[in-house]
């Protein structure tokens, strides 16, 4: 039981459950990974988010998240479990670490690395929260406002051109050849 | 005439110019950043109709365009990313 793998497991439950079907399902999950002795490093709730697409006639969904230390038997029955679930709609199971020392993990460092709430034009509300985490830089916070300033200045520096060729490849070309038509 | 031929030079110019850098070797933080879990990220490399972009067009390297390609499918599987934007 030296060695095990880091998992993360996001999982979609439906939108119109009540407070005690929903802390169930938690339960549920959390208890199956206790049994299993797999020890829980972090558990996130995402909340309430629109789907891209509906699922089983949904369009929202509520996500939870749940880092863990585990072995490939402990997954496959937690998935097992989820499919058979009616609530739940979707799942999704990622190996982040290989070959995990169980006694030498760091907690609480992986603990502490929450996963940056996503800016979802959506739900305006969580706009303010995201631009905070962003100024504290931790592993995996991603700054969107640096990128969108990227691009700008990306866009900036090679002028009209690159925007070109982001709308269409063959624009470049048809200007080209209307540029030799000209000639 | 004469005014045109020097604007076909800058044209030439442009297109050396025209080559693009991967944003994802070029900045360490956003090759960190790329993961299933950060749709608006993965939301640049992907087309209004939700497919996945070439990286003749992006500009992404081959390492970093294989891993997005695999995170985009991620996204997609939890509802993150559209499949498609049209005839659902």
């Amino acid at each position: 039981m030296a060695n095990q793998r880091l998992y993360e497991t996001t999982f979609i439950i439906r939108p119109d459950l009540e407070e005690p079907q929903v802390e169930a399902i938690q339960e549920l999950i959390k208890d199956q990974l206790a049994k299993a002795k797999a020890p829980q490093v972090r558990w996130e709730t995402w909340g309430k988010r629109k789907l891209a697409y509906s699922i089983n006639k949904f369009s929202k969904g509520v996500y939870f998240y749940v880092l863990y230390l585990a072995d490939n038997t402990v997954v496959a029955k937690l998935e097992r479990t989820m499919r058979h679930h009616e609530d739940i709609l979707r799942w999704l199971s990622v190996s982040v670490l290989d070959d995990v020392d169980t006694d030498a993990f760091e907690f609480d460092t992986w603990a502490n690395n929450t996963t940056p709430l996503f800016y979802d034009k959506e739900n305006d509300t969580r706009k303010e929260e995201v631009s905070v985490k962003d100024k504290t830089p931790s592993e995996k916070s991603e700054p969107s406002k640096d990128d969108e300033a990227e691009l700008d200045a990306e866009s900036e520096d090679d002028g009209n051109v690159e925007e070109k060729v982001e709308e269409n490849v063959d624009a470049p070309v048809e200007a080209e050849e209307a540029a030799d038509a000209e000639v | 005439m004469s005014t045109r031929a020097p604007q076909r030079k800058k044209k030439k110019f442009s297109r050396i110019r025209r080559r693009k850098l991967c944003p994802f070797t070029t900045d360490p933080e956003m090759a960190m950043a790329l993961n299933y879990k950060n749709p608006n990220i993965l939301r640049r490399f992907i087309s209004e109709r939700g497919r996945i972009v070439p990286r003749r067009i992006s500009g992404v390297s081959s390492r970093y365009q294989r891993q997005l390609s695999a995170e985009i499918k991620r996204a997609r599987t939890l509802a993150l990313l559209p499949y498609t934007t049209v005839n659902y």
